[in-house]
């Protein structure tokens, strides 16, 4: 059985004849089911509790990036095959996962390819697929308990990655599904006459620690988070099982 | 091994740039490329390349390394150890094949591994005994 999830912005005038042709699309495959839309008057994850329990095996995420991060995090267990559906802007993981924007997802949905794939995890509590970024400004990092890595300059930021989409890709090959998180640190040598240079940091752990004097902000796809000292950043021992396209790109 | 001025490769699992101080014991199956600071212990079973800016508080272990900038500590080198005109070592040097450029300055002990097969002769080298005849026969 499937269940479908819609973000709140897909209600905009401009998306309504997509999913019309989607709904028509899943209804030809014969994997239409039950839609439910993320509202904020709406306590979704007791709705997504109880309608599991009913017996889905399926989660269809229509939307964007940020919508996927939020319904992994609203499960009650990792334990259903996601499908997802992107459409509209911010939609970076699923050239990743190799799946078409809009109508042609649902041809990926309708192969059912599933993978295996890892979750990252801030502090035993909140799951992300992708990466997360913060200002390496005062802060001191614990990779696997083994070393600590401290940066001088100020201005650098730090990116933590399980799934990268980002900047870095043709300097430094992050885009992984195995078991570790890549941490690049990035600093820009300013010099008045003389042209910005970036200078790459790049580790790879298991398990990451950070530390600070204040309380860090995080950014999680296009979502800001201030997340109290210390942070521990590892990887989930579940792995979520993920309908991807054949021209996916991680290994 | 690691050439001078290669940009990043996708080979390496571990780049330390510069600003960026590591301190503790740095354990890794990739290759390393510092550019930063180290302090404590830097181990590989493969490739080190050491920046010319890079300051080393450290004994270290790889397979091969191209040093360019500071070392304080030992190093234990199982195949080839090779050291640019800015390379400065004060430590013990351990290793098997050794190259020093003109301006490297070396402040330890060095020891290199007597292994005879390490670098096997090609088979055109290796020449045959020649009978020796006398040139000039007496004729009495």
């Amino acid at each position: 059985m499937y269940y479908y999830i819609y973000d709140n912005y897909l209600n905009e005038a401009k998306y309504r004849n997509t999913l019309s042709k989607i709904e028509s699309r899943l209804a030809d495959f014969g994997i239409n089911g039950k839609i439910t839309r993320i509202s904020p008057l709406k306590n979704l994850k007791l709705t997504l509790r109880d309608d599991l329990n009913q017996g889905v095996k399926t989660v269809v995420v229509v939307g964007n990036d940020k919508t996927l991060n939020q319904i992994i995090n609203l499960l009650p267990n990792l334990s259903p095959t996601l499908g997802f559906i992107p459409i509209g802007p911010n939609n970076n993981l699923c050239n990743i996962f190799g799946i078409p924007e809009g109508e042609e997802a649902c041809n990926i949905l309708s192969q059912r390819i599933i993978e295996k794939v890892n979750l990252g995890v801030i502090n035993d509590h909140y799951y992300f697929i992708s990466y997360l970024e913060m200002s390496g400004d005062n802060i001191y990092i614990n990779c696997d308990d083994d070393y600590y890595i401290s940066i001088d300059k100020k201005d650098s930021v730090i990116t933590i990655s399980n799934l990268y989409y980002g900047d870095y890709t043709n300097k430094i090959p992050l885009i992984n599904n195995k078991s570790w998180l890549n941490l690049v640190i990035k600093n820009v040598n300013k010099k008045i006459f003389s042209p910005q240079k970036e200078f790459f940091s790049y580790f790879k752990a298991k398990k990451i620690k950070i530390d600070s004097d204040r309380s860090i902000p995080i950014l999680l796809i296009d979502e800001k988070r201030i997340i109290k000292n210390p942070i521990k950043i590892n990887l989930s021992a579940e792995k979520i099982n993920l309908i991807v396209g054949k021209n996916r790109k991680y290994n | 091994m690691f050439k001078e001025n290669q940009p990043l490769i996708n080979e390496t699992d571990t780049i330390i740039g510069p600003s960026v101080k590591v301190e503790g014991d740095f354990i890794t199956e990739g290759n390393i490329i510092v550019e930063g600071m180290i302090c404590g212990t830097i181990k590989t079973s493969k490739n080190l390349k050491v920046g010319p800016d890079s300051k080393i508080f450290a004994n270290i272990g790889a397979e091969n390394a191209l040093v360019a900038g500071e070392i304080q500590g030992n190093i234990n080198i199982k195949n080839k150890l090779e050291l640019t005109s800015t390379a400065r070592i004060y430590g013990d040097i351990k290793t098997g094949i050794l190259s020093v450029a003109g301006g490297a300055l070396i402040n330890g002990k060095c020891t290199m591994n007597d292994n005879k097969d390490r670098t096997p002769k090609p088979e055109s080298t290796k020449q045959k005994k020649m009978e020796l005849k006398p040139l000039i026969t007496d004729k009495q």
